[in-house]
């Protein structure tokens, strides 16, 4: 077999094993480089907030938000958060201003943070 | 020729009469939904059909039948200027009026054993004298006479209107609170809603709810289930609503937080009394563990001090297809297919919630069958289309800090066009590690264009966001007005996610007849959970009265017991049914149970 011959078939089976894995190695049959589609991917944030629809557009238009927010100690008031009024000793409603978030986000004794959501008659 | 008129209104009926004679006074009748500004609805007996129907002032409306003379029985919309004429025409031999729909809520009171004569013999509780109710709604007709006492005053102990212009001594430092007092000053002024600044609307939600639970019947002739109660009500506010404007007028949005703090203020205002809270009001996210901020909330307020109890309706998703749920197995998918609609603006958004020992990866898909993009357990994604617009965020978070769980969160950016979303997206969800595999996934209430999930649907767990609480007593509705008692088609199902038994009731909450606001005494029908909770909301009152005629405290722990073990069934056929709770209500069980129990 002459060189040339030998290179076409390496290569021939190089592409056909690609063509093999790759449907393994993508999440699925129909993605393809003419997606539609772009994902970008960015770092999780804020793991003690309740996301919702309502406050993440609250998040980045407004300075401040209304929450109601659980500690972890009996009437502690993490810095920078105004208390509403307190519904038990570990729980209280707040405005909190968005600048603080990353503060709360490291504060050991805020366990979540719930940002205001609507509710409709039924 | 003025003798002859008053010959002729004298032989009208009565309360066309009264039309009239408000006419004279220039008070023109409002449209409604079926007649016109200035049109009154009535009932003709026609002896010559075609020459009524050929009367350019008559607008037709049914044909009832023939009676054995030979003359018809038919409805119809007239001017109110032409009944004069009309009641003079040879062949109409009578017209009535339709009439107010005056059997208000005697399918409730009848149906849970709640009419006074119904309530054991015994019982001294008064009809709920002495405990107070509290309403948090939209629209509080404090001027209808379901809500006044015989010589005119109000029963309304305090109205918070949130959306009201705030002042120095606002409670929370918002809105406004009218006193008894000060009500009672503004009922007895010329327009008691200008003098007091707060209008209800017209058939407001907050005003029928009232009477369901605490109305006397003063307007309407019947009453509610617990008519000597007192009443708080606040009008809830939501948090990007604007306050002031024609926004306001008719809005049916509330706030979480702001919810948090009309239960604190209604509790403070009742004091030492007992005090039961109606809340007709959700959405669809959440948990639904009982583990949002908002239900541990009110697990703490109700649990700090006994005699008070919180009532929430369980929704009305049952038949939206807004639930699905299943198990996926390591190393497999299951797919779940997300309905949007071409053409639907507004607002889409979806949680799925599993187990914390689990680990899944989520591929979205378009409604070509393409691979839009995966997200792994712990990340977030932003999902543009080809022009760089933002479609959705995805946040497949790890551990929510409430219960340990993960949940995935996909949000639709409503500032993009609509026609440009998918209007299918199929969530693929792989199993990369599981020893549970259990999920469940909720579409958040969209009422100006649910989407939802391909059928068949899964139906259950489809109770509101804040109606899985653990010390909350939910209700479910059923038709009182037909036998067997079915449930209504819209009444939504438990268990919650945690597989607790809740709704834990069920009471009438189809058609309801009860007050109509802005009306003065007038009644109109309504339909949801949110008529069936008040119903347990007035007999919770009759309970608590009953215990406190008899110097006795009732925790919500035995509240619960008690409406439980005195719920009837048949329907329901099992202990516990997804929808009918332990049964349907019986506020006289309860009340003696009460009774035996202390």
């Amino acid at each position: 077999m002459k060189e040339w011959h030998r290179a076409i078939i390496v290569i021939a089976s190089t592409l056909i094993l690609i063509l093999s894995l790759s449907k393994y190695l993508m999440p699925s049959d129909n993605q393809n480089n003419t997606s539609k589609y772009r994902v970008e991917y960015v770092s999780p944030k804020y793991s003690k907030l309740r996301l919702s629809g309502e406050s993440l557009k609250d998040l980045n238009q407004q300075e401040s938000f209304m929450a109601t927010v659980r500690v972890s100690e009996e009437g502690y008031v993490p810095s920078g958060v105004e208390v509403r009024t307190w519904i038990s000793p570990l729980i209280f409603t707040a405005n909190i201003p968005g600048e603080i978030l990353e503060q709360l986000e490291q504060d050991p004794a805020v366990v979540a943070i719930e940002p205001v959501y609507n509710l409709r008659s039924y | 020729m003025r003798l002859e008129q008053q010959e002729i209104f004298n032989e009208i009926d009565p309360r066309i009469q009264f039309y009239l004679e408000r006419r004279a006074r220039g008070i023109v009748p409002s449209a409604t939904a079926s007649k016109a500004k200035g049109e009154i609805a009535i009932i003709a007996k026609v002896s010559d059909l075609t020459s009524w129907l050929g009367r350019s002032e008559v607008f037709p409306g049914a044909n009832l039948g023939a009676t054995p003379d030979g003359t018809h029985i038919v409805t119809a919309r007239v001017p109110l200027t032409r009944i004069q004429r009309l009641r003079q025409l040879p062949y109409v031999q009578s017209l009535k009026a339709t009439q107010l729909l005056k059997p208000a809520l005697n399918s409730t009171i009848e149906e849970i054993n709640a009419r006074e004569d119904l309530l054991p013999s015994s019982a001294q509780g008064q009809q709920g004298k002495g405990v107070v109710i509290g309403i948090i709604d939209y629209g509080c007709d404090f001027v209808h006479s379901n809500f006044r006492n015989s010589d005119g005053s109000t029963r309304i102990l305090s109205l918070w209107d949130q959306n009201a212009v705030s002042s120095p001594s606002s409670p929370f430092g918002y809105g406004r609170v009218y006193s008894q007092t000060e009500i009672n000053a503004a009922l007895r002024s010329t327009d008691p809603y200008i003098s007091l600044g707060h209008h209800p609307g017209s058939a407001s939600h907050g005003t029928h709810v009232m009477d369901i639970a605490g109305g006397n019947g003063g307007g309407s002739s019947v009453p509610g289930v617990a008519p000597q109660a007192d009443i708080v009500f606040v009008q809830i506010s939501a948090s990007d609503i604007a306050w002031e404007g024609p926004e306001v007028v008719g809005s049916n949005f509330g706030g979480s937080v702001q919810l948090l703090e009309a239960i604190q203020f209604i509790f403070e205002q009742a004091g030492t009394r007992p005090c039961v809270i109606n809340i007709s009001l959700g959405t669809n996210g959440g948990s639904h563990d009982g583990s949002s901020l908002v239900e541990q909330g009110i697990d703490a307020i109700v649990t700090a001090q006994p005699n008070r109890a919180v009532i929430i309706a369980a929704s009305n998703s049952y038949d939206d297809g807004i639930h699905s749920s299943g198990k996926v197995t390591e190393g497999n998918f299951v797919d779940l297919v997300w309905r949007i609609g071409w053409f639907d603006f507004t607002h889409n958004e979806m949680e799925i919630w599993y187990s914390q020992d689990d680990e899944l990866q989520l591929e979205l898909i378009d409604e070509n069958g393409q691979s839009i993009g995966t997200v792994d357990l712990d990340a977030s994604a932003e999902i543009f289309d080809q022009d760089d617009k933002l479609l959705f965020f995805v946040a497949h978070r790890k551990a929510d800090p409430n219960n340990g769980d993960n949940t995935i969160g996909i949000f639709m950016n409503t500032d993009a066009i609509a026609s440009i979303f998918p209007s299918q997206i199929t969530l693929r969800l792989h199993g990369v590690t599981v020893n549970n595999g259990l999920f469940h996934a909720w579409i958040e209430r969209d009422d100006d264009g649910q989407s939802s999930f391909a059928p068949p649907h899964d139906n259950s767990h489809t109770l509101g966001s804040i109606s899985c609480g653990q010390h909350s007593i939910v209700v479910g509705s059923y038709d009182a007005h037909t036998a067997g008692q079915p449930l209504s088609w819209f009444s939504s199902a438990g268990p919650t996610r945690d597989g607790r038994e809740k709704p834990e009731i069920s009471a009438p909450g189809h058609n309801v007849v009860a007050a109509n606001s802005s009306t003065g005494v007038g009644v109109t029908r309504k339909s949801g959970t949110s008529m069936a909770a008040p119903a347990v909301t007035g007999v919770v009152a009759l309970m608590l009265a009953e215990a406190n005629s008899l110097n006795k405290d009732l925790t919500i722990e035995q509240i619960r017991d008690i409406l439980a073990k005195t719920a009837r069934s048949n329907p329901p056929t099992m202990p516990w049914d997804d929808r009918y709770g332990m049964g349907r209500v019986d506020a006289s069980a309860a009340v003696q149970q009460v009774r035996d129990l202390l």
